[in-house]
């Protein structure tokens, strides 16, 4: 391509090129992410046997009726402040919008997709976790230590980078904007719905306590919305498709030697 | 050492170019891992987990057919979206890895540090075997219906055999009050796992204690049988699921963002 072919913007680009992309957000917010994991779990042997065997005993509300009253509105707190912030600062004139952006805001939804799924790992983890905790210790309460870090900790974590990805997606990459990715929706709201879904979970414990059958049916509903993950592969691929286009555009004028 | 300069420029690539394509392969690559290291591990425990966690509960009926319906469930997705879209004959490998070594540090962490199972009661089966046999399929037939049938049976039928070494210690038999038992029977009555009640410490019991060697054939063939069918569903569900559907946005929305129509 000659360089009459070329768009305004990118001979701009090129002068200023703006599709750099500072890759240092992603390895931080895992590293934050990661941090906030292991201090969990370091919490979890700390004080799981030690304080979490009887949900009646004052140790008991000191160390998980605390944490569990203080953490869902710090996690769910902070969602909803990141999420307000991205529609706020929404872009607003999209149509406008140059290749070499558009390039970059392609990968940094890739990044968000990417701590998204660094934030679902621990929520695997998690939930063996449990499976430790019922093969070992009978439930006295739906609040045990492992349920108040696998549903009321990690779940808010991962979806604050999930719906946190959808906004991003939607209100600064044009091609998530003018149209509605199914499987974003689907790999953000399944996963979501395991939240809910926790409900209809300890509603059947109540009553069956089969601790001895991890694989119980009141369990399916975790794995079937699980699976829902799988959609993230068709939002990587709108992604690869976009940055298909864009590569040629973004760089043709470098390619040159 | 490596062409790597003749790969850049005969797919026409600037460096810079080239190391924006590495940055995006680095980041699927750590998506994919991260992503569908938990949910398989989650999937598996969910749906199987009570023929796998403890060495003793691997049966000779269940637990090989089981465990192989359920773990190539998300290997056969990946195979498909892996192969369909970028004809790489990676993906089954790439699940069944990710099941392995998402199980044994969730064995690690949670079974014997947090709560001190000891190691050897708790290693995970592996499913690398059938993972390498189904992509090795596809690498030489290229046809997914030909790797179902056959790679899917094999995959369900070696689970047992590829898994027999870490388990073959826990059959030799030992006497206990005047009677004969396993070295697995021996830690279901002995070992402490209080909320497992009295009825299932003794897994294997009546006929198949006696002919489990044989049944072990049949289990394994039906398994094969059965994989045969879930490998050609989930590698629908995989290419179902990898779709780029972009359905149409209400004006009010995209007008917010600058758009028309």
């Amino acid at each position: 391509m000659s360089t009459t072919d070329t768009l305004p913007g990118q001979i701009a680009a090129k002068a200023k090129p703006d599709h750099k992309v500072n890759f240092t957000l992603m390895f931080t917010a895992m590293a934050i992410l990661y941090a906030i994991f292991m201090a969990y779990r370091m919490y979890l042997g700390a004080y799981g046997f030690e304080a979490g065997l009887d949900s009646t005993s004052p140790e008991f509300e000191t160390y998980w009726g605390n944490l569990l009253i203080y953490q869902l509105p710090v996690l769910f707190g902070a969602g909803i402040v990141c999420w307000i912030y991205l529609i706020a600062t929404r872009d607003r004139n999209l149509a406008a919008i140059t290749p070499e952006l558009e390039f970059k805001r392609n990968f940094y939804l890739a990044l968000w997709l990417c701590a998204y799924t660094a934030a679902v790992f621990p929520l695997g983890y998690a939930v063996e976790q449990d499976a430790v905790w019922h093969q070992t210790v009978m439930r006295d309460s739906p609040f045990s230590p492992t349920h108040v870090i696998a549903f009321y900790a990690m779940i808010p974590i991962y979806l604050f980078f999930g719906v946190g990805s959808f906004i991003y997606a939607m209100t600064r990459v044009p091609e998530f904007s003018r149209g509605i990715s199914f499987m974003h929706v689907m790999g953000v709201v399944g996963p979501f719905l395991i939240l809910p879904n926790v409900g209809f979970n300890e509603w059947g414990h109540a009553f069956w306590l089969t601790e001895e059958i991890f694989s119980h049916p009141l369990h399916w509903g975790f794995v079937v919305l699980g699976w829902t993950a799988l959609a993230l592969a068709g939002v990587l691929m709108q992604i690869v498709m976009r940055l298909k286009d864009l590569f040629p555009v973004v760089f043709k004028l470098e390619t040159s030697k | 050492m490596f062409n790597n300069q003749q790969v850049l420029e005969a797919a026409g690539f600037s460096k810079d170019a080239a190391r924006y394509s590495m940055f995006f392969d680095i980041i699927v690559v750590v998506a994919v891992v991260l992503l569908f290291g938990g949910v398989i591990a989650l999937h598996c425990q969910l749906l199987a987990g009570d023929w796998d966690f403890f060495i003793d509960w691997r049966d000779r009926q269940f637990w090989p057919l089981i465990y192989p319906i359920v773990a190539i469930m998300f290997p056969a997705a990946l195979a498909a979206v892996f192969w369909e879209n970028f004809r790489l004959p990676i993906g089954a490998t790439v699940g069944a890895t990710l099941l392995v070594l998402s199980v044994w540090l969730m064995r690690w962490g949670a079974w014997h540090e947090f709560a001190n199972y000891p190691f050897s009661m708790i290693t995970p089966a592996q499913t690398v075997t059938g993972g390498l046999i189904l992509d090795g399929l596809l690498l030489v037939f290229r046809n997914y219906l030909f790797v179902g049938i056959f790679g899917g049976f094999l995959y369900g039928f070696v689970f047992y055999f590829v898994n027999y070494a870490p388990i073959m210690p826990y059959y030799l038999p030992v006497e206990h009050m005047g009677s004969v038992a396993s070295v697995a029977d021996m830690i279901g009555y002995t070992f402490p796992r209080s909320t497992t009640p009295e009825y299932i410490r003794i897994v294997e019991r009546g006929t198949l204690r006696t002919f489990g060697d044989t049944t072990v054939w049949y289990t394994a063939a039906f398994s094969g049988f059965i994989c045969i069918f879930t490998y050609l569903i989930w590698w629908h569900m995989g290419l179902w699921f990898a779709q780029t559907t972009f359905f149409a946005n209400y004006t009010k929305v995209k007008s917010a963002m600058g758009l028309k129509d």
